[in-house]
C-alpha cells in the first residue's frame, strides 16, 4: 500500500517522535510512505528557517536531511506528469496538484495531511494522524 | 546462527546457478535486506532523538509545510 506524505507531515516529523514512530509503524507495516519530486531539493531551500524554527544546528539539519530521505520515497515527476490535469480538476488549489497527481499515479492512494482544505474534494482519500493510525491498528 | 535455504526446482533448473552460486546470491540478498533494516533502525533512532529536540511548533509546521508545497508547485510549473 502506499501513503501520499503531505509537507506539513514531513515538518510534524522533524518536530514530534510521537510522528517519527508511526512513520516506523507504516514501514513494519510495509506501507510506502511516498512524496513529490523536488520534496527534498526544496527542503533545502528552507534550511535557515528551519533551522531557526527547530533551534537546529547546521550539522542537525543535515542529519534530518539524510535520514528523512531514507524514510520517504521521492517519487520522479515522470511517474505522475500523466495524472497532473485530472489532479488539476480535483485539487483545492493549484500547489496541492502534485499531491493528487502522485495519488492518482498510485491508484488513488490517500495523502497523509494536516491541512484542512485538502478536504474540500471527495475524489481522494484525505488522513490525519489519527486516522493514519488507525491504518496500522 | 545457521540458515537453511531450499531452492524449488523449477527455479534452479530456470536459471541453472549452481549450489555454490544460489548460495552466493542468497548471502548477498540476505546481507542488503539485513543492511537496509539496519540502517532504517539507525534513522528512525537519529530522527527521533531529532524531533525530540525540535522547537517546532504547530503553527511552524503549517508554514512551513505551506512553503516547501509552493516551491515543489513552482518546480512543477504550477505557480
Amino acid at each position: 500500500m502506499f501513503l501520499v506524505v503531505d509537507t506539513n507531515v514531513i515538518f510534524a516529523f522533524s518536530k514530534s517522535p510521537k510522528v517519527v514512530e508511526l512513520v516506523e509503524r507504516l514501514r513494519e507495516a510495509k506501507i510506502k510512505t511516498i512524496t513529490p519530486q523536488f520534496c527534498f531539493n526544496e527542503l533545502v531551500n528552507l534550511k535557515g528557517k528551519v533551522m531557526r524554527y527547530a533551534g537546529f544546528s547546521e550539522e542537525e539539519f543535515g542529519l534530518f536531511l539524510r535520514e528523512a530521505k531514507k524514510v520517504f520515497f521521492v517519487v520522479p515527476q515522470f511517474l505522475y506528469e500523466d495524472f497532473m490535469q485530472e489532479a488539476k480538476s480535483i485539487s483545492p488549489h493549484k500547489k496541492d496538484v502534485p499531491l493528487f497527481a502522485l495519488s492518482l499515479a498510485f491508484g488513488k492512494a490517500p495523502i497523509w495531511s494536516r491541512e484542512p482544505r485538502l478536504r474540500r474534494q471527495k475524489s481522494i482519500k484525505v488522513l490525519s494522524d489519527e486516522e493514519v493510525e488507525e491504518l496500522i491498528r | 546462527m545457521k540458515l537453511e535455504l531450499e531452492v524449488p526446482e523449477k527455479y534452479a533448473t530456470a536459471v541453472e546457478l549452481s549450489t555454490k552460486e544460489w548460495k552466493e546470491s542468497f548471502r548477498e540478498a540476505f546481507l542488503k535486506a539485513l543492511e537496509e533494516a539496519i540502517e532504517a533502525k539507525l534513522a528512525f533512532k537519529s530522527l527521533k532523538e531529532l524531533a525530540a529536540k525540535s522547537k517546532l511548533t504547530d503553527e511552524q509546521v503549517m508554514e512551513l509545510g505551506e512553503e516547501l508545497k509552493e516551491r515543489i508547485a513552482k518546480r512543477h510549473g504550477l505557480l
